[in-house]
């Protein structure tokens, strides 16, 4: 099967790189702007459409976020199954609403495979799917990969947040209310921000019924002061710590609960995870006979896909997962049982008993 | 001036006895010995039920 890899920049390289690690031996990279530089067992070249990717039954679209809705309006039409990178609200937005396209034409348009969105929704998806109710659902992401990916931090920053409040999507301030998350090492602590950010909206329509969705972006101080300015100096060419977060908190068994899952990797490489997975897993539906669909034709994330389970698996090849084990509590009235905390609480003693506050 | 070493004084005896009482009957002040960030192997992972 040919997979084409849409843009060469970090995203697009190590997406080919990863595909070509998970058994793809027909990966086409092209460049939109220049020669793609060369990549081990990679085809490269430039521009789209590309003689070397004509046959392509899996397109991955790593350019800008702006660019990604036209190209993939146009493959979808084309009967091409299609991944995309984007990680601007409006882009995401936009490319959800081609699901009665895709739908018609028979394709799966995934949105948002990325890191976040992305790995963040994968995450949050997968702790919704433990809880037997779900009242709240946070994301957080630390870092940022290639210079596009710095610009697009910068914008989150400066404008407007989406998030759901009482099961409705609402706009606030970008910029406002700072939460102290806490990654794992190496990136540890840090204020994360509301923020222009796609998780909300994706974890909406897969979770509708959820009451307050809500993603943050850590951020500087300058950050957040010079937002709403153009850049001051230019972005790195990599960052290269990154870390996503995700905790839910809703109820098991009448029991209150909240869980907290995190990657750590750099962003560009867990981008490049999320997007080679979702094509391992296409391409798996593709060649099976059977015709049974995880990733269901229409538009998709990694918060609606069927097959949570194998694509963390696959994803977790190239980044670190990490779960958070809480501190139990015990309840006086002890038909509750204990309570498994996911942020740290005082205990008064060992298997301390404490009043339980309703 | 020995009125306001009298205060002084008192001032800093009712301090003593704040700060010993906190320190008596408050929070131990030591962060929770276990819990925490642990890698995973998603083999390890809870199954879950997909709707």
């Amino acid at each position: 099967m040919q997979i084409a890899v849409v843009g060469a920049g970090l995203v697009g390289r190590r997406t080919a790189m990863a595909l070509v690690a998970h058994g793809f031996n027909n990966v086409a990279l092209l460049s939109q702007t220049r020669e793609a530089k060369t990549c081990d067992g990679v085809i490269v070249g430039q521009g789209w459409p590309h003689p070397a990717a004509q046959d392509a039954e899996i397109v991955v679209l790593a350019t800008e976020s702006a660019r990604q809705p036209a190209m993939a309006i146009q493959l979808v039409k084309s009967g091409i199954h299609v991944v995309t990178t984007a990680d601007n609200p409006a882009d995401i937005e936009r490319l959800w609403a081609l699901d009665d396209i895709a739908t018609e034409a028979g394709v799966t348009l995934v949105i948002g495979a990325a890191y976040s969105p992305g790995l963040s929704t994968l995450l949050a998806s997968y702790l919704v799917r433990t809880l037997d109710t779900v009242d709240t659902i946070s994301t957080a992401q630390f870092g940022t990969g290639g210079p596009a990916c710095a610009h697009e931090h910068h914008r989150a920053m400066g404008s407007s947040a989406r998030e759901v409040h009482e099961g409705v999507l609402r706009t606030s301030r970008g910029g406002s209310g700072r939460e102290l998350v806490w990654f794992p090492d190496p990136v540890g602590a840090a204020d994360c921000y509301r923020a222009g950010l796609a998780d909300p909206f994706l974890l909406h329509q897969a979770f509708p019924t959820v009451r307050r969705i809500e993603s943050r972006q850590a951020a500087t101080r300058r950050d957040r002061l010079t937002s709403r300015l153009f850049m001051l100096r230019p972005p790195h060419v990599e960052g290269l710590l990154g870390a996503v977060w995700a905790e839910v908190r809703g109820h098991v068994d009448g029991r209150a609960e909240h869980r907290a899952m995190a990657v750590t990797a750099s962003q560009a490489t867990g981008a490049a995870a999320m997007a080679a997975a979702f094509c391992k897993e296409l391409a798996g539906q593709l060649s099976r006979e059977d015709g049974e669909r995880s990733i269901r034709v229409g538009s998709q994330s990694a918060a609606s896909s069927g097959n949570l389970i194998s694509l963390i698996k696959l994803v977790s090849n190239d980044v670190r997962l990490w779960t958070y084990d809480g501190t139990q509590i015990l309840t006086t009235s002890g038909e509750t049982g204990p309570i498994q905390a996911a942020r740290k609480w005082r205990i008064p003693g060992e298997n301390g008993v404490i009043p339980r506050l309703l | 001036m020995f009125m306001m070493f009298r205060r002084a004084v008192f001032g800093a005896a009712i301090a003593a006895m704040t700060a010993a009482i906190l320190r008596i009957f408050g929070g131990d002040g030591a962060p929770p010995q276990r819990g925490g960030w642990r890698e995973v192997d998603p083999s390890e992972l809870q199954p879950i039920k997909i709707n």
